[in-house]
C-alpha cells in the first residue's frame, strides 16, 4: 500500500462524516443566505448580500444580537465560577459528599428543554417556588414578574446557568483531581496562601478544564434557542430573543429560508471567531503543562 | 540553621497508631537520614516536621521553637519531593524563586539568588526551560534549587532519588552529600535504601512500625546494631542471623559445628541465641560451619553463595570465584565479629569472635 495514501485513507470515514453533515451544510447555508429563498419548494434567486445588508436594519435581529451578548458574558462568568467554587468545596470526601456531588450533577441530565419547562414553572407568578419561596422568607419586596419585558433575558440565563453550572462542576472535579497533591504541598511550603497556591498554581493547571467549560459556555451562549423556546418564545414582545430564535423564527415560521440562513452564517462566524482561538491557545498551553 | 527536636511525638490515623512516640535530636547542620521499611512512619514524620501533617500529640522545635500550630510557609523549611513536584507550567527560574516571588522580594535580589543556586547545580543552561524539556537528574536538581534559594533552617529529603535510575542515584548521592557539607544545613533525609542512609548521613534514625529501633552514626550502626531488626536492615547484603547455642567455651550452630568463641561465658551454657555474622566476613576454611550450597552467584569481583547451615539460611561473600551449585558443601569460618542477640526480645546481647576447634 502506498504509504502517503495510507493516513488519508484510514482519515477518509471521518472526512466523509464532516464533509457530509458539517462542512456540507455549512457551505449550503452560506449559499442560500445570498437568495430570497422562502420554504423548501423552489431554490431564491441570487441577491448578492441582501439578506444582510436588512438584518443590519432589522431591529427585532439587533435586539436579538445585543441579548446574545448579554448571554456570553454572563455565562462564561455565572456558571463557570461557580463551578469552581462548588467543586473546590465537594472536592474533598467527607461524610455525604458523594450524595452532595450527585445532586449537583443531576441537572445534567435534562436537557436544556425540560429545563425551560421546570424553570418556567419555579418561575410561576405567585404560586411558583420562587414567589413562594420568598414570601416564606418575608421577602415579598424582591419579587419581579421573572418572565416578565424586565427581566425574561436573564431569568432565562439564570435557569440555563443552572445547568452549565452542572457541567462545569463535573469538568472542574475531574479536573483538580488531575491536580497532583504533591504540587499544592510543595506550594505550601513555598510559602502560598490558599488564595495564592489557588490562584498561581491550581487555575493554570486547570487549563484543560477550564478550555472545556469556557468553549462549553461559549457554544451554549451563542447557540441558546431551546430553552428560550420552552420558557418564554423570545417574549414578552420580543424581549428574551436570542439569534438562535431569530434565526428559527424567521426559517420556521416566516419560512424566509434565505434570511435565517443569513442569521445562521453570522452565529456560524461569531462562535469561530470566538471559540476557535481560544481553544488553539488552550491546546497549546496544555501541551505544555500536562505532557 | 537550627538543631531539631522531635519530642514523644504521636501520629494517629483514626485508630491507627501510625508514630508511636517518637523522640530525635538533631544537631545544628547535622545531615540525619530516617530509614526503614515502607509502612514504618519516616515519611509520616517527615511530612509533620514540614507541616503537611497534623501533629496527633507530643512536640516538634524547630530552632528551638516549638512548631506544632505553624503552617508550612511559617517554618522556614524547604522540601524536596519524591517526585520533584516541580511546577509544570512555570520555567525552571520560575519554580525555583516562587517562595521568593510569594514573599515579595526583589527582582534583583531573586536574579542574584537564582543565578547562584543555579551555579552551584550547573542549571545555568536550564533556567529557561519548561520542567517537561529536562530530565529526570535535571529535575530533581531544580527542585534542590527551589530549596536552595530558600536559604531555609532545615533541608527535608522525601526519598528524592528514588526515581532515578541507579547509576544517577549513586552520583546525586555524593553531589547531595558535597553541597550538604557546603552549605552546612540541618538536613533530613527519608530513604528505604540503607546505602543512601550509611553513605550521605551523619546520624541515622532507623525505623519500623511507627518506632525507632536505633539512633546512631551509620558506623554505629553496622558495628553494633542493637537489635535483630537493625542487625538484618543495615548492610548489604544483609547480616546472616544463625540459630546457636552457648556451650563451654564456644558456640554450637545448626548444623553442629561447635566453634571457639570469646566473651560468651556470662551467657551461660545452654542458652539459645541468634548468632549475627556478616556475609563478607566468612572465609573458606578446611574446617568451619558447613554450608549447603543452593546457588552461587558471581559479581566478578566476589562471589555470593546462597545456601544453609542447619536450617538456617545463609550468604557469604567470598572473595574466591567459587563455582559450586546445588548441593555442594562448602565449609566458612566467620572472621570477623559475631554478634550475639537475645532470640526471644531481639536485642544484643555482645559480640564474640570465633576460631576452630581442632
Amino acid at each position: 500500500m502506498n504509504a502517503r495514501l495510507t493516513p488519508w485513507l484510514f482519515l477518509m470515514p471521518a472526512i466523509l462524516i464532516y464533509g457530509i453533515f458539517g462542512a456540507y451544510p455549512i457551505f449550503q447555508t452560506f449559499a442560500i443566505s445570498l437568495t430570497d429563498q422562502v420554504g423548501v419548494a423552489a431554490p431564491g434567486k441570487f441577491v448578492g448580500l441582501q439578506n444582510y445588508a436588512d438584518l443590519i436594519g432589522d431591529a427585532y435581529f439587533l435586539n436579538s444580537l445585543k441579548n446574545t451578548g448579554i448571554w456570553v458574558i454572563m455565562f462564561l462568568i455565572v456558571p463557570n465560577s461557580l463551578a469552581i467554587t462548588i467543586a473546590l468545596l465537594v472536592k474533598q470526601t467527607f461524610w455525604g459528599s458523594s450524595l452532595i456531588k450527585t445532586v449537583f450533577f443531576l441537572p445534567l441530565a435534562l436537557s436544556f428543554a425540560i429545563v425551560g419547562v421546570v424553570w418556567g414553572w419555579i418561575y410561576e407568578p405567585d404560586v411558583g417556588l420562587l414567589d413562594q419561596l420568598l414570601i416564606s422568607l418575608g421577602l415579598e419586596g424582591l419579587i419581579v414578574e421573572w418572565l416578565g419585558p424586565d427581566a425574561a433575558t436573564y431569568s432565562v440565563i439564570a435557569a440555563a446557568a443552572w445547568r452549565q453550572t452542572a457541567f462545569a462542576t463535573v469538568v472542574f472535579l475531574a479536573g483538580l483531581s488531575a491536580i497532583p497533591q504533591e504540587l499544592i504541598e510543595a506550594a505550601k511550603v513555598d510559602g502560598g496562601t490558599r488564595r495564592q497556591i489557588f490562584f498561581r498554581i491550581m487555575l493554570p493547571l486547570l487549563k484543560p478544564a477550564s478550555t472545556i467549560a469556557v468553549s462549553s459556555a461559549l457554544i451554549h451562549a451563542l447557540l441558546a434557542t431551546e430553552i428560550v423556546l420552552t420558557m418564554t418564545e423570545g417574549g414578552p414582545f420580543g424581549s428574551s430573543e436570542v439569534v438562535g430564535y431569530r434565526m428559527y423564527m424567521e426559517t420556521f415560521w416566516n419560512y424566509k429560508f434565505g434570511y435565517g440562513a443569513a442569521i445562521g452564517v453570522i452565529v456560524t462566524l461569531m462562535t469561530a471567531i470566538m471559540v476557535v482561538p481560544y481553544v488553539l491557545r488552550m491546546a497549546k498551553a496544555q501541551e505544555r503543562d500536562w505532557s | 540553621m537550627a538543631h531539631v527536636t522531635i519530642n514523644q511525638v504521636i501520629k494517629n490515623y483514626g485508630a491507627v497508631q501510625a508514630i508511636k512516640g517518637i523522640d530525635v535530636g538533631i544537631e545544628d547542620g547535622e545531615f540525619v537520614a530516617l530509614v526503614g521499611p515502607s509502612g514504618c512512619g519516616k515519611t509520616t514524620l517527615l511530612r509533620m516536621i514540614a507541616g503537611l501533617e497534623d501533629i496527633t500529640g507530643g512536640t516538634i522545635e524547630i530552632g528551638g521553637k516549638v512548631v506544632n500550630n505553624l503552617q508550612p510557609k511559617a517554618r522556614d523549611i524547604a522540601m524536596v519531593f519524591q517526585n520533584y513536584a516541580l511546577y509544570p507550567h512555570m520555567k525552571v527560574a520560575d519554580n525555583m524563586s516562587f517562595s521568593m516571588q510569594l514573599a515579595g522580594a526583589s527582582k534583583d535580589e531573586i536574579k542574584e539568588k537564582v543565578e547562584d543556586a543555579a551555579r552551584i547545580l550547573n542549571l545555568e543552561p536550564y533556567l529557561d526551560r519548561y520542567p517537561r524539556e529536562l530530565s529526570g537528574g535535571q529535575r530533581q536538581r531544580v527542585a534542590m534549587g527551589r530549596a536552595i534559594v530558600r536559604n531555609p533552617k532545615v533541608f527535608l529529603f522525601d526519598e528524592p532519588l528514588s526515581n532515578l535510575d541507579a547509576k544517577l542515584r549513586v552520583s546525586m548521592r555524593a553531589e547531595i552529600k558535597s553541597l550538604h557539607q557546603r552549605l552546612g544545613t540541618t538536613a533530613v533525609y527519608v530513604t528505604h535504601d540503607q546505602i543512601e542512609a550509611m553513605t550521605m548521613a551523619d546520624k541515622i534514625v532507623v525505623m519500623s512500625a511507627g518506632r525507632i529501633e536505633q539512633v546512631g552514626t551509620p558506623l554505629e550502626l553496622y558495628d553494633e546494631p542493637a537489635n535483630l531488626f537493625v542487625a538484618a536492615f543495615i548492610g548489604s547484603p544483609s547480616m546472616n542471623l544463625l540459630e546457636a547455642e552457648i556451650c563451654d567455651g564456644g558456640l554450637r550452630f545448626g548444623d553442629g559445628t561447635i566453634l571457639a568463641a570469646t566473651d560468651t561465658g556470662e551467657y551461660g551454657t545452654g542458652r539459645s541465641v541468634i548468632a549475627g555474622i556478616r556475609p563478607d566476613t566468612f572465609e573458606l576454611a578446611e574446617r568451619g560451619l558447613t554450608v549447603q550450597v543452593n546457588v552461587t552467584e558471581p559479581t566478578g569481583a566476589e562471589t555470593q553463595v546462597v545456601g544453609q547451615i542447619g536450617d538456617s539460611p545463609v550468604t557469604c561473600l567470598m572473595r574466591e570465584r567459587i563455582s559450586g551449585r546445588y548441593g555442594d558443601v562448602l565449609h566458612v569460618m566467620p572472621q570477623g565479629p559475631v554478634h550475639l542477640f537475645d532470640p526471644d526480645t531481639g536485642l544484643r546481647l555482645g559480640t564474640a569472635r570465633t576460631a576452630a576447634i581442632n
